[in-house]
């Protein structure tokens, strides 16, 4: 049966919100749907873990679905295409990013591509960055990225889980957020560059898993947050060079309730701006910009897995006032949260039937 | 009742050894990147995971050491292997597949940190295993002199 279908069915949610919310379904029956960028023509390009990319009109119709041929693409438990990012020449080149694992279950990373999409085709597939080393397993891949104004671009990272004190290693990609240009080489003025036994695309260090990161034009700042293990997930506000603390600083205990280490802060070590503990597992992160939500301008939600919902945070002088949680109602896990060019807020939610909803006021 | 009283000892014993080694191991990576811990930081961290690591420890190895002893008593009376030797390698070998069955299913590579490294994995083996080999002793005493 046709597996994509715009739905368009409008639903208006019990409001408890700050602000009323209309919820559409763009998009349904996709598969562990992972992120979303929206075409300059109209319509959306969302990439699916299970290793398609799936376009669609700004209608909603679903225009292609294609397995897409990334080298030693790595499909497994948290692993397999990742993120998608259209460049800033996207108009006139075609070019785009995506992110993805890589490897197999013994040895592999997080990698990014470059590619060229055109007429409803990738084509031009080539990687450009691959994380090392190389780990075992299938967790913590990072995958987010951004771009920034000089074009080069943030990849984050993952700490693969079982590495966690490789976060702390400078010699080694995991656990960091890399700036990289647009072939994939280190920037000349990346912080840690002609550094010996330092990884020259690094832009921070000490991260956990990485999944939500933002770059606003207006204050130029950049913000992520990631997972923590039991509590502990976290906001943070980047800077380059900078020491994000995982694993000796941390505010949450591993997943068997044992302590990972016993400082919350460390000196030399940036704090979070916001901490969730219970954690709400942070996927997805915008910073809103857009016109249809006036009250809302400014604020950065952030998508949850666990949490089942959007959270909406209001910052003053880089500290979290307020926090509303929203759309709870929907009892879905959220992967994804993007502004679109119209104002609107897009979801995108998690699962073997995962849904692109589009939020108005 | 004398022997369940031991077994529950023999559990706890096995799971508080195990809960010390995985707090002296998390202790030990996190000083190496900080220069030094202070003492009372490792005592607070050991009693933190004795009360909230080790009863999860003990979920885990209680059902591996039952078992361990049933297998161990047929063992015993039918292939006459040595108590305590046998008691000690089906224990350590129950461990170790209670430990790859959980790793298989839960969501994350490795539940427990402990048992990230070889080291690591062997002394929580041991853990168990010695545990055993303690309660087989005392509960079976007279015919081992």
């Amino acid at each position: 049966m046709t597996r994509l279908l715009a739905c368009f069915l409008s639903i208006s949610l019990p409001v408890y919100a700050s602000q009323s919310i209309q919820v559409e379904t763009v998009a349904s029956d996709l598969d562990f749907p992972w992120s979303l960028a929206f075409l300059p023509e109209g319509g959306y390009l969302v990439t699916e873990r299970t290793g398609s990319l799936v376009s669609f009109s700004a209608a909603g119709e679903l225009l292609s679905r294609h397995s897409v041929a990334l080298p030693k693409i790595f499909v497994a438990a948290q692993g397999g295409l990742l993120d998608i990012k259209l460049a800033k020449d996207f108009s006139q080149s075609g070019r785009l990013f995506l992110s993805y694992s890589c490897g197999n279950i013994h040895a592999n990373s997080t990698c990014l591509a470059s590619a060229q999409w055109a007429a409803g085709e990738l084509t031009a597939i080539r990687p450009i960055f691959h994380a090392k080393p190389d780990r075992q397993g299938a967790a913590h891949y990072g995958g987010r990225i951004a771009l920034l104004p000089d074009n080069s671009l943030l990849l984050t990272l993952g700490d693969g889980f079982d590495f966690r004190e490789q976060a702390q290693n400078k010699a080694s990609h995991i656990g960091k957020i890399v700036r990289l240009t647009e072939d994939g080489a280190a920037p000349t003025d990346n912080p840690f560059v002609e550094q010996p036994g330092v990884a020259a695309e690094i832009f921070t260090l000490g991260h956990r898993n990485v999944q939500g990161i933002f770059y606003d034009e207006v204050t130029n700042k950049i913000y992520s947050h990631e997972h923590g293990p039991k509590g502990g997930d976290e906001l943070n506000l980047l800077e380059a060079g900078k020491n994000y603390g995982w694993p000796v600083a941390t505010y949450g205990v591993d997943y068997t309730g044992a302590r990972i280490s016993p400082f919350t802060e460390f000196a030399g070590m940036q704090a979070p701006l916001h901490v969730w503990t219970p954690s709400i597992a942070p996927a997805g992160m915008t910073l809103y910009r857009g016109e249809l939500f006036p009250k809302w301008h400014g604020n950065i939600f952030v998508s949850a897995l666990a949490g089942k919902a959007l959270h909406r945070l209001v910052l003053e002088n880089d500290k979290v006032v307020t926090e509303e949680v929203l759309l709870k109602e929907l009892g879905s896990r959220i992967r994804d949260v993007r502004t679109g060019p119209d104002g609107a807020i897009y979801l995108l939610t998690d699962g073997a039937n995962g849904q692109l909803l589009r939020l108005t006021p | 009742m004398k022997k369940i009283v031991l077994f529950i000892l023999a559990v706890l014993g096995a799971a508080a050894l195990g809960s010390v080694l995985q707090s002296l191991f998390n202790l030990t990576a996190i000083a190496a990147l900080t220069d030094a811990i202070a003492l009372p930081l490792w005592f607070q961290t050991i009693g933190y995971d004795l009360i909230y690591f080790m009863p999860v420890l003990a979920a885990i190895l209680l059902p591996v050491m039952l078992i361990s002893l049933l297998i161990t008593a047929l063992l015993h009376r039918y292939l006459k292997l040595s108590l305590l030797a046998a008691s000690f390698g089906v224990t350590v070998l129950g461990t170790w597949l209670a430990l790859l069955i959980i790793n298989h299913f839960a969501p994350m590579p490795t539940l427990i940190a402990l048992n990230r490294s070889t080291v690591g994995t062997l002394l929580l083996l041991c853990c168990s295993g010695s545990a055993v080999v303690i309660f087989q002793y005392l509960t079976h005493k007279r015919r081992l002199r």
